[in-house]
């Protein structure tokens, strides 16, 4: 009896144990080919050159399209971390619990839409009714809605993460609900809000469809014209110059695939630190 | 220097849950009032009340009547009546990306205490006032949190003792702490009354019989019995007392 028992029990555990086992692997195995593939054909057809030649005819480089990113996500950057940190604080701190929840559901809503219809929503109203045409001001508010969601929702958690102890001994010390937050509830969960920050950045970074509706695409630098101008990106190359029959167009795609693979790749690892040296300091 | 404290007829609730049933009492200046009974009696709740802490809970309500002195305290700002009521928390509450220093300097950088040494002498004292200051005078600048948990807690002290209120309310702050650190705290009690106004919830009877001059005895969210503290724990006048105090209950 009790024999059987503890032999259901082991059994029972091996399975759990080893359906684990097979799930981590599963998922780590498509993770790491999926790396392996875009670096191992990334490096083999990345020439340093292409750091700084543009994108031509059916090849070409990836300077134009690495400074397009870059200025796209900055500008995205620039509107959507001081809304969504400022949106974040508001719903901790201030919204009464209804209508935080109701922000809450409007913001997981948003971020729950799919990025193309937030480009063809952006294409619609910017690019068409505005007049502003593909351009780089309405790639970058395309890729505004769909960072803000993320940093205003860790923002929040970030915050609710701060024990109440703090809150009321700010108050208790005859802090005003705004001192209290700039002086003590926003430092303890800055390393979060950063982390929120990068997150968004790294999205930001891959994000194709809203930008294929917005953005347009150039084969130039990027002027600092904010609209009726086109601007180009990495995620355009990769999506466009990896169907072309040509070897020098995968070339490009794939090079460029690995330039974003290794940019994002750093910003998490930055994280990780962020988030550890956070770690080891409060504990 | 300590004012004293007026209530009357104070009522609180959390949502449709009422806590406190109309309590009437007056607290003495420059003495120490303990507040005992059993958990969920409210005088966590009683306290908060007086500072107005307990309004900043959600679904929080107050009604009745605080006086402190002469000022209603339920007609000043909220914010002020903090700075005059200062508030000692049961669990240390350091700010902990604060340095030592700077839990003890922020009521003061808040108050409009610019000049330097004004604000390093009054850290000081607020420090040596809290028995601190020769734990931590070589190490002012590195993280509270690094501190022990006693030391938190005087450290708690010090900061509330820093913006100078007229009343310190102690929410059984020696509870999360081992016996030689609420030694500490208690010694710490007595030689503060001189100045302020105590009031401290503890549901350790020997600590009120040690520290206080006055008690109270809460039960049920109403104020069963209150006087000197000796002739509480020595000849309660109603039986709830008597058993409480004789451990029938609680």
């Amino acid at each position: 009896m009790n024999q059987s028992r503890r032999l259901r029990r082991k059994l029972g555990s091996w399975i759990g144990f080893g359906g684990s086992w097979l799930a981590t692997a599963l998922v780590l195995f498509s993770l790491v080919d999926m790396v392996a593939t875009i670096l191992w054909h990334g490096v083999l057809s990345f020439r340093p050159a292409m750091l700084w030649t543009v994108t031509s005819g059916n090849g070409g480089g990836l300077e134009n399209a690495i400074l397009g990113t870059l200025y796209l996500v900055f500008l995205a950057v620039v509107i959507s971390a001081p809304l969504g940190i400022l949106g974040g604080i508001f719903v901790s701190e201030f919204a009464g619990s209804r209508l935080a929840s109701v922000i809450r559901f409007c913001t997981e809503g948003l971020s729950g839409v799919p990025s193309i219809v937030i480009g063809y929503f952006g294409y619609l109203f910017m690019v068409i009714r505005w007049g502003w045409e593909f351009s780089t001001l309405a790639g970058s508010l395309a890729l505004t809605v769909i960072m803000v969601p993320y940093i205003l929702r860790s923002t929040e958690a970030s915050l609710q993460q701060v024990p109440h102890a703090l809150r009321e001994a700010a108050w208790g010390l005859g802090m005003t609900k705004s001192q209290a937050i700039t002086r003590v509830i926003w430092k303890s969960g800055a390393s979060g809000i950063i982390t929120g920050v990068l997150l968004a950045v790294a999205i930001g970074l891959g994000e194709t469809a809203p930008l294929l509706y917005t953005a347009g695409w150039s084969m130039y630098n990027p002027s600092l014209a904010l609209t009726h101008h086109q601007i180009g990106y990495l995620t355009y190359v990769v999506w466009t110059y990896i169907d072309m029959p040509y070897n020098e167009s995968h070339a490009l795609a794939y090079s460029a695939a690995c330039v974003l693979l290794v940019v994002i790749l750093f910003i998490h690892l930055v994280l990780r630190t962020l988030v550890q040296r956070r770690w080891s300091r409060t504990h | 220097m300590g004012q004293s404290l007026h209530v009357r007829d104070l009522k609180a609730w959390y949502g449709n849950h009422q806590t406190l049933r109309g309590i009437s009492m007056e607290i003495p200046e420059n003495r120490v009032t303990a507040i005992i009974g059993p958990s969920g009696c409210g005088k966590s709740t009683f306290i908060r009340c007086l500072n107005r802490l307990h309004e900043t809970t959600p679904q929080g309500r107050v009604e009745g009547k605080v006086q402190l002195g002469d000022a209603d305290v339920y007609e000043m700002d909220a914010v002020d009546v903090r700075r005059v009521i200062g508030m000692v928390f049961q669990k240390p509450n350091p700010f902990p990306t604060l340095s030592i220093y700077d839990n003890v300097a922020i009521g003061l950088k808040l108050g409009g205490m610019r000049d330097k040494s004004a604000q390093f002498e009054r850290v000081e004292q607020s420090l040596r006032m809290a028995a601190l200051w020769d734990e931590v005078k070589d190490r002012l600048h590195r993280p509270a949190v690094a501190l022990s948990g006693g030391q938190q807690q005087r450290l708690c002290i010090a900061r509330a003792l820093a913006v100078q209120p007229n009343v310190l309310l102690m929410d059984e702050p020696a509870s999360a702490l081992d016996p030689i650190s609420t030694a500490r705290i208690e010694e710490l009690v007595l030689s503060l009354k001189e100045n302020y106004t105590i009031v401290i919830v503890t549901h350790n009877m020997q600590q009120a019989a040690r520290v206080a001059d006055k008690t109270a005895f809460f039960l049920n969210g109403e104020l069963i019995e209150f006087g000197d503290t000796t002739s509480l724990f020595t000849r309660p006048q109603d039986n709830r007392t008597e058993d409480y105090i004789t451990g029938r209950f609680g």
